[in-house]
């Protein structure tokens, strides 16, 4: 019993210790004045990596989404006589959950366990400390533009797959089973409203870019410097931004909607 | 120059995240910036208008004409006041035209159809112009109203009546 | 043996403990770095040689004890102190750490890029020049996956001396080269310490070609300076483990043998 409880006590403080961790590194990140001549290409080079080659399978993802959505939806409501509202539960289900989800998980996925990979080699083959040896502070030089560059290419992903996923809805709905485009829209219109659906779901995505970035570059940097060490901080990355992404998507759905 | 292609997928992908944006919010959400349709307003009063929102669409013969502007209640008769917005290519609507609210499907959107009336001058009637109120109008259908018509007859429909006179009795004395 | 008086020392380690997790590495351990000298640590693989490298650049905390640099302790320092204090070393680390998305050039250019404010066509000469010095300009234009590891080094090397820095820290330089790139490696950093007056600092159990260049040697051991002095004290020191090690000898006061708590015998 006594051991039990010993177990579970190291436990507890080896993960408040890394949350402790964690912290520390995202602060000395973040709490710096970026010379903005030297870190702006080093941002733009990030948005490259974490946002733009994130675009195909957003696209791809969000259009299937949309198309199979738009199937159901018509399959479910053409009982109801209501398939005037398909516009409606495509639009709303997309923007308020499946769009920022759906974008933060394969953002996980995909540039999470990149960068935690990335990192994670930089660690390994002593990158990081030849440059902290050189002066120059691998929080800031390599974590915080990459951070950056999460927070701001996860809204922007977000809006992508919305956008994509409401027209893979209309192409199905509208153009294959033949419901009135514009009822489809206007059902739409009137009940998605940029203050509260649109704004929420950006607001959405950002929290879900910042906390997926910051598990993914956080288990990079912390990760033991080996092969399995990389790999195991991967797999971390990936559950855990997929846990925090769909907890955190409950608090927020309570709190703004 | 190395960061040449680099720079410019960057600024074609923040440039595709604003356009979406606007997509998102002009043609998903309505938002209306400055709407290139003129609208002229008139007023209608219902008894109930059920859950008809801002912006739901304004129909003749199922085709959309304009929108509701804006949903008040109107201070002294304490009936529900709809401002609807119809474009101006649209003058020649009779002001003996009715407008009821109806709903797509039974669970759709709800929205305003108005039913083109009889154009006479000579009885009096004239075009809706801005600011006229629509006389005749019909409130919305109450899913729940339907369906307790549907199930009780009329003498339960007295004694309802009579039940709902005892719980805001009883609602008053808890107060 | 010759003992290096306080002054002329760049580097003094007081009394430092250092132990990973339940490992002990230093006990105890005292060494003065002389300046403008090359100065040698050997010892037998495992004894944690690489650890001091990385107390004097701070990157490690001791357990006990103090580390001066110029008369500094860096371990007091607050993180910004600690940042310009490391702009005066360098370390060259064993793998060379070259940055993999750069090339050659833009690795030598890094630190300098970092920390001056040169225009880019000085910058372009004093990496050209540092790169020469090292043998390495033809390859200004490769990527470190194209490199072989003494090439790798050499870059690196090239990249340490960029700043101008006043203590090169050498993680074990010469492991796995061949005898010519060895060769190569003794003689740049001989020049190095030779023609740029550099404090030098060379971690290796490679003891034949250190003596070669070094100016002083120290022999770790079990977490303690085990002999120190000049090339010429230690190659005629009585300690047989000293002997032992600069021999190679397999027998001698250090058991082949790991030391079991189990009789052989037995635990068969």
């Amino acid at each position: 019993m006594t051991e039990l409880l010993g177990v579970l006590g190291r436990y507890a403080l080896k993960k408040i210790s890394s949350l402790g961790r964690s912290t520390i590194i995202f602060l000395h990140s973040i709490i710096a004045i970026p010379n903005l001549k030297k870190s702006f290409p080093l941002l733009v080079n990030q948005i490259y990596f974490v946002g733009v080659q994130s675009i195909i399978i957003i696209l791809v993802s969000g259009l299937f989404i949309g198309m199979v959505l738009g199937l159901q939806g018509f399959n479910i409501l053409k009982d109801f006589m209501a398939t005037g509202s398909l516009g409606t539960l495509v639009a709303l289900s997309i923007i308020r959950e499946l769009g920022p989800v759906v974008t933060a998980l394969l953002y996980a996925g995909r540039a999470g366990s990149a960068l935690t990979a990335e990192i994670g080699q930089l660690k390994a083959s002593e990158q990081l400390s030849a440059m902290e040896m050189m002066a120059v502070d691998p929080l800031r030089r390599i974590i915080a533009p990459r951070f950056w560059a999460g927070l701001i290419s996860m809204p922007i992903l977000s809006l992508l797959f919305c956008l994509i996923g409401i027209y893979g809805g209309k192409l199905v709905g509208v153009d294959w089973l033949g419901i009135d485009d514009g009822i489809f829209w206007s059902g739409m219109q009137a009940s998605v409203d940029v203050m509260e659906d649109l704004g929420p779901m950006v607001i959405k995505a950002a929290v879900f870019g910042f906390v997926c970035t910051w598990i993914a570059l956080f288990n990079g940097y912390d990760c033991r410097p080996t092969s399995e060490g990389i790999s195991r901080a991967t797999t971390a990355t990936v559950v855990q931004s997929s846990l925090a992404v769909l907890g955190l998507d409950f608090i927020l759905t309570a709190l703004m909607f | 120059m190395k960061y040449l292609k680099t720079e410019i997928m960057v600024g074609i992908f923040m440039l595709l995240g604003i356009i979406a944006a606007c997509v998102l919010a002009l043609q998903v959400a309505g938002l209306v910036l400055n709407s290139k349709a003129e609208l002229y307003t008139v007023y209608a009063k219902f008894e109930n208008i059920g859950s008809l929102r801002l912006r739901a669409p304004v129909r003749i013969g199922g085709v959309a004409i304009g929108r509701v502007t804006a949903i008040n209640l109107d201070g002294e008769s304490l009936t529900p006041v709809v401002s609807i917005g119809i474009e101006k290519k649209f003058d020649k609507i009779s002001s003996e035209s009715k407008a009821s609210i109806q709903t797509s499907g039974i669970i759709g959107e709800q929205y305003i159809a108005i039913t083109p009336g009889f154009y006479d001058e000579d009885l009096g009637t004239t075009y809706l112009k801005n600011g006229d109120f629509i006389a005749d109008t019909g409130s919305a259908v109450i899913l729940e109203d339907l369906i307790s018509k549907f199930v009780f007859n009329s003498s339960q429909d007295s004694s309802k009546a009579d039940e709902s006179a005892k719980s805001s009795d009883t609602e008053s004395t808890k107060e | 043996m010759s003992e290096i008086l306080d002054e002329d020392s760049l580097i003094k380690v007081n009394n430092v403990s250092f132990s990973y997790a339940s490992k002990q590495i230093y006990k105890n351990l005292s060494l003065n770095i002389p300046k403008g000298k090359i100065t040698a640590i050997l010892g037998p693989s495992g004894t944690g040689k690489t650890t001091i490298l990385r107390l004097i650049g701070a990157q490690l905390t001791p357990d006990e004890g103090t580390i001066e640099f110029d008369g500094i302790n860096v371990h007091s320092l607050r993180r910004q102190e600690l940042y310009e204090l490391r702009k005066r070393m360098s370390m060259l680390f064993q793998s060379g750490a070259l940055f993999s998305d750069m090339n050659v050039f833009d690795n030598v250019a890094f630190p300098v890029r970092e920390h001056t404010k040169l225009p880019e066509e000085l910058i372009h000469d004093v990496v050209l020049m540092n790169l020469e010095a090292v043998g390495m300009r033809a390859a200004a234009y490769l990527y470190p996956s194209e490199l072989s590891g003494g090439m790798a080094r050499r870059a690196a090397l090239a990249r340490s001396i960029a700043l101008d820095p006043d203590l090169i820290m050498y993680d074990e330089p010469f492991v796995g080269q061949d005898p010519i790139t060895k060769g190569v490696l003794v003689k740049l950093i001989a020049d190095i310490n030779k023609s740029l007056g550099k404090t030098s600092v060379v971690v290796t159990h490679d003891v034949k070609e250190i003596l070669e260049v070094a100016h002083y040697v120290y022999i770790l051991s079990e977490g303690t300076v085990l002999g120190s002095g000049t090339p010429q004290e230690i190659v005629n020191s009585n300690d047989p483990r000293v002997i032992q090690f600069i021999q190679g000898d397999f027998d001698g006061p250090y058991a082949f043998k790991l030391k079991g708590s189990q009789n052989y015998i037995e635990e068969l």
